[in-house]
């Protein structure tokens, strides 16, 4: 056993086991780091908490709350809430950094963004179901909403939510990450659907009543 | 054939098939639009349209006033007209395609060409207005336009080309109503 010991410190001195350390410090050089700057660790974040003016960057657009107030009424976009609910309306600006113009709601040309109104919505409420789909508009719309690549635009959009959905006065926003893909099976490989994946922050805003 | 002949006409033949596979298209590039003119006018199955005039402005103002927005507008002047028949002849969707991105002409801006009837043999002059950011301003862009709500398949897409580098800059541009006869 001794024997056995002594006769591995003497191979380990030789001089032909050189390139052995070599290999052994460059691979410890590159293991070292990279768990020390955590490359073990989960790959699944939380979502960043974020809150009223505060930029939210993902890779496909950029969304900034500005102000979120409960209604009953839209006028000038004949929107009323009906008995038992609220509109919650929105008030953010959205950067589309893609490179093609995209909408909110609604497809836009060939890209299906799907911001909001979707089953799996890229600017989503937490905790709090609406009841109808979605609506979003700017000032002076008259159309659907058409965010064009790298133009910030203020809208709107407001959800019909229950009555008292909101009884601390606040509401989240989860904003999530996307990557475009093309090719759906139905449709044609030229047609785009922007697919969500990982949350990118978590929006708390104060709902004005 | 000796080996190292062998390994070589394997590797060729595997180029080859890589190239192939590479130049192909892809199956839907068989229902693509069809891409009609190059210059500064064009005509296809459902619109002729020719470019008159460009303008970039920081201003935009709509012809009875109500309605103004700053920003890094390009105001496209044209004259459209349907070739054939008046049914469903109008321009929905204008395109601006530059340096790879692609705008559309702006929803936000009333008194525009976008979605008037036009007429056959009469030419309706009128604008079409895109928003952009602050950093184009030059390079080649194409105008698209045709009369469906999305890039139609097998069918006239009309393509305008457009040099933006030495476009005159406005202050305030304000706008006018399309007006159909100017010939």
């Amino acid at each position: 056993m001794r024997a056995g010991a002594r006769r591995l410190v003497r191979a380990l001195r030789d001089p032909s086991s050189i390139p052995l350390w070599i290999a052994a410090v460059a691979a410890l050089a590159v293991a070292v780091p990279f768990v020390a700057f955590g490359g073990l660790d989960p790959a699944t974040r939380a979502p960043l908490p974020r809150g009223t003016g505060d930029a939210v960057r993902t890779s496909l657009y950029e969304v900034t709350v500005l102000h979120a107030e409960l209604t009953d009424k839209i006028e000038e976009q004949y929107l009323s809430a009906d008995d038992g609910e609220d509109l919650l309306v929105v008030t953010a600006v959205i950067e589309n950094l893609s490179d093609v113009p995209v909408g909110i709601v609604q497809t836009v040309d060939r890209v299906r963004s799907r911001l909001a109104g979707s089953s799996t919505p890229l600017i989503d409420l937490v905790g709090v179901e609406a009841t109808s789909g979605p609506s979003a508009w700017r000032d002076e719309s008259v159309a659907a909403v058409v965010l064009q690549p790298r133009v910030p635009a203020e809208v709107r959009i407001a959800w019909p939510v229950p009555e008292g959905s909101f009884p601390d006065g606040s509401v989240a926003i989860d904003v999530y990450d996307a990557v475009a893909q093309g090719g759906q099976v139905i449709l044609s490989s030229s047609a785009i659907t922007w697919q969500r994946t990982e949350p990118a922050a978590r929006v708390t805003v104060r709902v004005d009543p | 054939m000796s080996g190292a002949r062998r390994w070589i006409a394997g590797a060729a033949l595997v180029l080859c098939a890589g190239l192939a596979t590479a130049l192909t298209p892809p199956a839907d590039s068989t229902y693509d639009e069809f891409l009609v003119g190059d210059g500064a006018a064009a005509a296809g199955r459902t619109l002729s349209a020719s470019l008159t005039g460009a303008t970039f402005a920081r201003t935009v103002v709509s012809s009875d006033g109500d309605w103004r927005a700053d920003g890094h507008w390009l105001i496209v002047e044209l004259t459209a007209s349907a070739p054939r028949s008046e049914v469903d002849a109008e321009v929905v969707l204008a395109t601006l395609h530059v340096g790879g991105t692609v705008f559309q002409a702006s929803e936000r801006v009333p008194d525009t060409l976008a979605k008037r009837q036009l007429r056959v043999g009469t030419d309706t002059a009128g604008v079409l207005v895109f928003e952009l950011p602050d950093d184009v301003t030059d390079g080649t862009a194409q105008v698209r336009l045709s009369t469906a709500y999305s890039t139609p398949q097998l069918d006239d897409v009309l393509v305008l080309s457009l040099p933006l580098d030495d476009l005159p800059a406005a202050s305030l541009v304000e706008l006018s109503e399309p007006m159909v006869g100017t010939r």
